[in-house]
């Protein structure tokens, strides 16, 4: 199915609403079948947007290193967050019945853990989608290309850490970052950053959205 | 050295090209028809649009939209015009071009 306004919707959101409604009818009057109407949108949109990350690239760096000092902060955030509630039912668990094992790393129980997994994923997600808003913010006009180089140098950053380290770099838990970085198969580790890349892009997408609205 | 445009790319040389051709009937869906036509390739509809969005920041072309017409759905052309700038950076490009080919024989390949 050609649905021509989420086609326009999605090339609006890197380029002006007028050339995106342009663009998606000149796709429609080019009448090629749907998998080339949509194949030839995703080009033009990833094309619009790369060009949009390679027109400053010093500001984009820039902006780049504040998104992932950004995301440091919230990680370091939720594992605040966390700590302090686990002590905090810690200590209430202890107060109701004093000497009661409390679960503990490998100790923990699988619910336990599950949820623990799943809400630090959630976690992670509203973080991501908060820094696309900010990011997006300081970007006028190329709200998305930020988030774009935010995640390539996320990227870049650990594995820059093991090469210039010859593979010893290592996270404070003892754990080889080169370890976790290519211990898992690469389809992965690749398929692992779509969600955050998502909501990253959600945020900045929200942000343009409304500037555009706010401007017509 | 201020004023002068920075060197126009292969591809870009063939759009302004196409667009000249077209006159007043280049739109994105006419522009790429021509550059199949005559060069047998088609551009990636990436590759175009951003190319010819280059050109225009470039001032090489201006671009306005048409009427809205139905077998688009209601939505507009956006139309394409090489400048003057356009036409001296063309002209300019291809003088290049034939100083470097003048006296030059390339093997296999008949002369005229």
């Amino acid at each position: 199915m050609r649905n021509a306004r989420l086609a326009e919707w999605i090339l609006s959101l890197v380029t002006t609403p007028e050339r995106a409604s342009a663009t998606v009818g000149d796709l429609l009057e080019d009448r090629r079948g749907v998998l080339r109407f949509w194949g030839a949108l995703l080009s033009a949109a990833v094309a619009l947007l790369w060009r949009d990350v390679l027109a400053d690239p010093g500001r984009m760096i820039r902006l780049a290193l504040y998104g992932v000092f950004l995301e440091l902060v919230l990680s370091l955030a939720m594992a605040a967050v966390v700590g302090i509630l686990y002590g905090f039912v810690a200590l209430v668990t202890l107060v109701i019945s004093p000497g009661t094992h409390l679960p503990w790393g490998p100790d923990t129980p699988t619910a336990v853990a599950t949820l623990g997994v799943i809400a630090s994923y959630v976690f992670t997600l509203a973080a991501q989608f908060q820094v696309g808003r900010v990011l997006a913010k300081r970007s006028p006009g190329r709200e998305l290309a930020p988030c774009i180089a935010t995640t390539l140098v996320a990227i870049a950053i650990p594995v820059l850490i093991v090469l210039l380290s010859r593979g010893r770099a290592e996270f404070p838990t003892g754990q080889s970052i080169q370890e976790a970085l290519y211990g898992s198969p690469a389809t992965v580790s690749i398929l692992s950053q779509i969600p955050p890349l998502a909501t990253l892009l959600a945020g900045a997408a929200r942000v343009r959205r409304q500037r555009l609205s706010s401007s017509s | 050295m201020a004023g002068t445009v920075s060197a126009l790319g292969e591809f870009e040389q063939v759009v302004l090209l196409a667009i000249l051709r077209l006159g007043d009937q280049a739109y994105g869906v006419t522009v790429r028809d021509v550059i199949a036509d005559r060069t047998h390739r088609r551009p990636t509809a990436g590759h175009l649009y951003t190319t010819l969005d280059r050109l225009e920041e470039k001032g090489l072309v201006a671009s306005k939209f048409g009427d809205p017409t139905p077998q688009r759905g209601g939505r507009a052309k956006r139309y394409f015009k090489v400048t003057a700038k356009g036409v001296a950076a063309l002209a300019r490009a291809q003088k290049s071009y034939q100083k470097l080919m003048e006296g030059l024989k390339l093997p296999g390949v008949a002369h005229a």
